[in-house]
């Protein structure tokens, strides 16, 4: 019995219904595409790397939520706090501070313990400058404390506190043990609630989300299989597409 | 396994020379027996707009430690490349740079601009009245924004050794 063929011109109807449907589908998903492979290709001119993501939506699509940490320190009526990598100063970010490890007033500067720095602050917070290894500074700091007027810094090599003069740059022994240490308190419901509101994380910026957007991951994995399943009709539309020019030649 | 072999090659981070190791670097190598001293330049509004221009973003600090040798300075500074720190060290002579190192990277992309082919290209180099770099330096491939931080922390570097007392020295004595 002869083999039934599809007469050519039923196929390329049929075909080109079909790259027509698929081609006006798509079309969200191409403009989506183009857009944000644009954008990443220029991400470093753009700075996009820079730019933190601040929208509560998007930080919530990510699943970000901000960190309760204990440690707060209370200090010249304000409330000190580490979250994640960032220092907030009764709620508002003053800046980068790995594991906050004690705040102290000393003369007219409020001087706050980061894990591997101090950072000197003004009265209006102000950055006067930040200290660390550089400086002379032993780190990784455990606490910090005041002893008549002078810093007294305890890091974890060598485990012995010592006074830090933050003008000199120098580290001299003490002579005595009396240390008023740094310490941390509960912070208080309503700046948590701040916090919570204004968090953002490092690693999270208008490049990763491009980039997430542009793989489908940010859509979940629902968002990854209509990519791919785009990439197959991409492929499926350029031989189409080649086809149907090549047989009206 | 060759795979993770490049990548450990790729990846740059870590410490590279401590801030000792960079001040010996910088000022025994001329045989000058004066002792290296530390020193604070304080940054006013003027000054601190100069320097925000020059790092394309706010600087935040009101002083900034620098050590001095006769008349040379060395300035150990950091710039975010893409989103980490890169401190760099930085020693002036003659109102020249005399030597700029990589003291500690800590990105995961861009660490070629800690090698000596790229540092090398600072030696020599000085600031214009623009605050700009009187020499171009090359680029390094894929490390674009590495690249930026350390030519920005040459000019700062620069800048703030004109403001100390050390560059009029040099100047009056030229």
């Amino acid at each position: 019995m002869p083999k039934k063929r599809i007469p050519r011109s039923k196929l390329r109807f049929t075909l080109l219904k079909w790259h027509r449907r698929i081609g006006a589908s798509l079309a969200v998903i191409v403009i989506l595409l183009s857009v944000t492979g644009l954008l990443l290709n220029h991400s470093d001119q753009l700075q996009l790397a820079q730019e933190k993501l601040t929208s509560r939506w998007v930080l919530g699509m990510y699943g970000v939520k901000a960190p309760i940490p204990a440690q707060s320190f209370f200090v010249e009526d304000r409330w000190f706090r580490g979250v994640d990598k960032h220092l907030y100063v009764d709620g508002v970010e003053v800046g980068y501070c790995l594991n906050l490890k004690g705040v102290v007033s000393l003369g007219r500067l409020l001087v706050v313990a980061c894990e591997k720095n101090l950072i000197l602050l003004t009265s209006e917070l102000e950055v006067v400058e930040r200290l660390s290894e550089p400086h002379g500074l032993p780190v990784p700091f455990n606490r910090i404390g005041l002893q008549d007027g002078y810093l007294v810094v305890d890091a974890e090599h060598p485990n012995k506190p010592r006074r830090f003069d933050i003008d000199q740059l120098s580290l001299t022994p003490l002579l005595e043990n009396s240390v008023q240490w740094s310490a941390s308190l509960d912070t208080p419901q309503p700046l948590q609630d701040i916090i919570a509101s204004v968090y953002t994380v490092d690693d999270l910026n208008v490049e990763r989300l491009l980039l997430d957007v542009h793989s489908g991951r940010f859509f979940g994995p629902l968002g990854v299989w209509i990519v791919d399943l785009s990439a197959l009709l991409f492929l499926f539309l350029s031989c189409s597409g080649f086809w149907l020019w090549w047989r009206r030649r | 396994m060759i795979l993770t072999f490049v990548t450990l090659l790729a990846t740059a981070k870590g410490v590279y020379l401590t801030t000792d190791q960079f001040l010996e670097l910088a000022f025994t190598q001329k045989g000058i027996d004066k002792k290296v001293e530390k020193k604070s330049l304080w940054l006013d509004k003027s000054i601190k707009q100069t320097a925000s221009a020059i790092l394309d973003r706010p600087y935040h600090g009101l002083r900034v430690r620098y050590w001095v040798q006769g008349s040379d300075t060395a300035w150990i500074l950091e710039e975010i490349g893409k989103e980490k720190p890169i401190t760099i060290g930085v020693h002036i002579h003659n109102n020249a740079i005399a030597s700029l190192r990589v003291l500690e990277f800590r990105e995961s992309r861009g660490g070629e601009v800690r090698h000596s082919f790229f540092t090398e290209q600072f030696d020599n180099i000085s600031l214009t009245s623009e605050n700009r770099l009187d020499a171009a330096v090359d680029g390094v491939t894929g490390a674009t924004l590495s690249v930026w931080a350390v030519k920005k922390v040459a000019r700062l570097a620069l800048y703030f050794h004109q403001l100390t007392p050390y560059a009029q020295k040099t100047n009056t004595s030229q």
